[in-house]
């Protein structure tokens, strides 16, 4: 088995970008699968494998934060929008805006399911968050009833929300670059490991330091 | 209103006092307008010295002393570098008691934009500081080698 190295010593790169409640064994074996396909040749290169764990590891936090957000972000909306249309469906405001047929179908939908007995928005909203497809009708045409769809409400969520979106978003874009920077300085850093190693073995070559050894032929004597 | 009185007692009591005295006290009070220390460099702080030249050592390997002097500059860049990660984690660690709520971090996190923004430039700083010092020291490795 090939032996995985763990994350780095602290005394010389500093501590791993753990927070608290964060897995320190999944940073030890995101360090450890970087370290092992990279193979650093030299301590610089330790550093450099070091950084892109790091970065690595707080871009995929901010990513899980951004996608958390955006869901709950969209829950939310959804939840208030749904609590607003059925209050106005309780003071009975929509009433005037319905058609006769459409009257007819809300009348039927209060008759089937009072207000009273109407599901909260939170589980509505949670029962849509989970793929239920009668939630997802339900709240379509609880929605339609404002004219509003799913669309024009998570827009306007995310309207509101946008510069903190963006402030996430640019974060991550930050540490992206930075990890990339890092590869190519690694690349870099090889190209004169290489050009390094060359120039060595032209200067052993050139010198005749080592000579290769004659392989004489051993006669076998016959027993 | 305060009386005439009352405002000459205040005063004179304000006159009588003129900071620390003891020596101990007159350290706390220096350290009065440091906020993160970031801009003191790393020679400056005895255990980070010791650090970075730790470091220093391991980068030039056994190379001769032009090299270890450009090591040092790779060494003292990479511990501002983690010096500043460390004021960063420390920031979250003070307003971040669980990352399992996610939403809420995710709050947490535009609330501290300034800061992290701030501390991001100083990180930018010094890993651009470490890049060139790096380039420096693997161009004398290069020429020392090619000679």
């Amino acid at each position: 088995m090939s032996h995985m190295p763990g994350p780095p010593q602290t005394f010389l790169f500093g501590p791993a970008p753990i927070l608290r409640g964060e897995d320190s064994e999944a940073y030890g074996v995101l360090f450890a699968r970087i370290s092992m396909d990279v193979k650093a040749t030299d301590i610089i290169e330790e550093i450099w494998i070091k950084d892109v764990a790091d970065l690595t590891w707080e871009i995929l936090r901010y990513r899980r934060i951004k996608e958390n957000w955006l869901a709950t972000l969209k829950s939310d909306a959804l939840e208030k929008e749904l609590e607003h249309i059925l209050d106005k469906k309780e003071e009975e405001i929509a009433w005037s805006r319905l058609s006769e047929s459409e009257c007819a179908e809300l009348d039927t939908e209060v008759h089937d399911n009072p207000p009273v007995s109407l599901p909260s928005e939170k589980k509505l909203v949670k029962k849509w968050a989970s793929g239920d497809l009668n939630a997802k009708k339900r709240i379509n045409k609880l929605l339609s009833w404002d004219n509003e769809t799913l669309d024009t409400v998570e827009a306007r969520a995310f309207v509101d929300e946008l510069a903190n979106i963006e402030g996430l978003q640019r974060l991550i874009a930050t540490l992206e670059a930075r990890r990339d920077a890092a590869l190519r300085e690694i690349d870099r850093h090889r190209a004169v490991f290489a050009q390094l190693l060359r120039t060595k073995l032209q200067d052993i070559e050139m010198e005749g330091e080592f000579e290769p050894v004659e392989t004489k032929a051993i006669a076998h004597k016959s027993p | 209103m305060s009386s005439a009185r009352k405002i000459e007692a205040n005063r004179a009591n304000a006159r009588a006092s003129t900071g620390p005295r003891t020596a101990k006290g007159k350290a706390r009070a220096a350290q009065n307008a440091r906020r993160h220390g970031l801009n003191l460099p790393v020679v400056s702080d005895p255990v980070l010295s010791e650090w970075s030249k730790a470091l220093a050592r391991k980068i030039a390997g056994v190379s001769g002393a032009e090299t270890y002097q450009l090591a040092c500059g790779v060494a003292e860049a990479e511990i501002d570098v983690i010096r500043i990660r460390h004021v960063r984690q420390d920031l979250f660690d003070r307003n971040i008691s669980n990352v399992a709520c996610l939403h809420k971090l995710a709050v947490i996190i535009s609330d501290l934009t300034k800061q992290l923004v701030a501390l991001d430039r100083y990180e930018r700083r010094a890993l651009s500081r470490r890049k060139f010092a790096i380039r420096a020291f693997d161009a004398a490795r290069q020429q020392s080698g090619m000679r």
